[in-house]
């Protein structure tokens, strides 16, 4: 029987994605399960197009059972590993697809079936969930914007100075003010749930 | 750069907000084996890497895990086509090949394997050839001798066969000769019968005429 702590995606077992790119199909079904909806959620958050999101979650997950690419402890945890993989490969694509079409698919049109927050979440992802939320609620809007705007559509500095008709030197400040935000609350996150 | 100056660009280095000049004189400063910045990327790589758990949450279509799952055993060739690029632009720059093993499989390209299979269909081929020849060369020795053998025996059984036809002759004119004898000796016995009865009819006529002239007072 399946415990909400084998359901997290922040909480894979390194030996399940270990064990997933060696052909143990177990381990990647338990891998897909675990960390799917995060990352169709990220991949259709920057394609805008459930289809174009799908198609990159199946390249990543074929990837890892073909052995193309393999987790490596070394390289932080699975889900970091996973995300990375996946947010690198929608960015790329994002890029190569018609600017017109981009402009027209973004923001994400699956939001009427998503899921309700806390539906099917495990407590660990919740609590991740509830940090992320309100550090970048706290930030000024115009902070949370540049960071969303390099992270979920891969925009230079430069890039988003232009997009919001913005200084550069004020979107480097942005985004240099929201990252550190951030980190000092998930520091203090992580700190507390270690000591935990 | 001062260290300073590169330090402050390893947040926008884990969101990948830098140049690409930038990014190469961070890399290269990572990979002189700078301790403070590895461990500032690694918080930071964490941070990026957290900033999806704030999205709303969206599954994945309910057929994608069985296509992924069938996906698995497709062919190369038809693999191939759905492929995307290999790398992404995104991923980790190669100096993280020197902080790390690398994670990437080694695996074969396809010509190297077509080069494998050839060989190996080759190695088999020729032990194949190496071994079977003589096996061949052997049969086809005897078969030519069995035939000397056959075409030899085919010769003794005419020959054979032409001295029953001679000796078939010959008892057939041996029993006419025989046939023939018996026959003169049949009729010599006759003969001889015949001068027997003359014989006893003679003796007959001779024994009354000695008997007649003498008679007494």
């Amino acid at each position: 029987m399946h415990t909400a702590a084998q359901h997290a995606a922040s909480t894979i077992d390194p030996k399940v994605a270990i064990q997933a790119g060696k052909g143990d199909n177990h381990a990647f079904t338990q891998l897909y399960d675990q960390s799917s909806t995060i990352l169709f959620s990220l991949a259709l958050r920057i394609l805008g197009r459930r289809e174009d999101a799908a198609d990159i979650l199946q390249e990543v997950y074929v990837d890892i059972w073909k052995r193309v690419i393999r987790y490596d402890v070394g390289r932080g945890t699975p889900i970091a590993w996973l995300i990375t993989l996946t947010r690198s490969r929608a960015i790329d694509r994002l890029r190569a697809s018609d600017p017109q079409l981009r402009r027209q698919t973004l923001p994400t049109d699956g939001t009427e079936s998503a899921v309700l927050p806390g539906q099917f979440e495990s407590p660990a992802d919740q609590a991740l969930r509830t940090v992320i939320s309100k550090t970048l609620e706290d930030l000024p809007k115009a902070h949370r914007q540049a960071i969303e705007l390099a992270y979920y559509e891969g925009l230079l500095p430069a890039e988003i100075a232009t997009r919001l008709n913005q200084p550069l030197d004020a979107v480097i400040t942005r985004l240099k003010l929201g990252m550190s935000q951030l980190h000092k609350s998930l520091h203090t996150y992580w700190e507390q749930d270690l000591s935990a | 750069m001062t260290h300073h100056d590169l330090e402050d660009t390893v947040p926008f280095y884990a969101i990948g907000a830098l140049e690409k000049t930038e990014r190469q004189a961070l890399e290269a400063h990572l990979l002189s084996g700078c301790v403070p910045c590895r461990t500032i990327l690694k918080e930071y790589q964490s941070v990026a890497v957290a900033l999806p758990f704030e999205l709303t949450l969206v599954p994945p279509p309910r057929h994608l895990k069985a296509k992924i799952m069938g996906a698995r055993t497709m062919p190369q060739s038809a693999e191939a086509a759905l492929d995307s690029p290999a790398k992404s632009s995104l991923e980790p720059g190669e100096w993280m090949n020197h902080l790390f093993p690398p994670s990437t499989a080694s695996t074969p390209s396809f010509g190297w394997v077509l080069s494998m299979v050839f060989l190996v269909v080759l190695g088999i081929v020729a032990f194949l050839s190496w071994n079977s020849s003589p096996q061949e060369t052997a049969t086809a020795s005897k078969v030519a001798e069995l035939q000397v053998q056959a075409d030899e025996a085919h010769a003794k059984l005419a020959i054979l066969q032409q001295q029953l036809k001679e000796r078939e002759a010959s008892l057939a004119q041996t029993q006419e000769e025989l046939q023939r004898r018996l026959a003169e000796l049949a009729e010599v016995k006759d003969q001889l019968i015949q001068r027997e009865a003359e014989l006893d009819d003679l003796k007959s006529h001779l024994t009354p005429q000695r008997t007649r002239p003498t008679a007494l007072p």
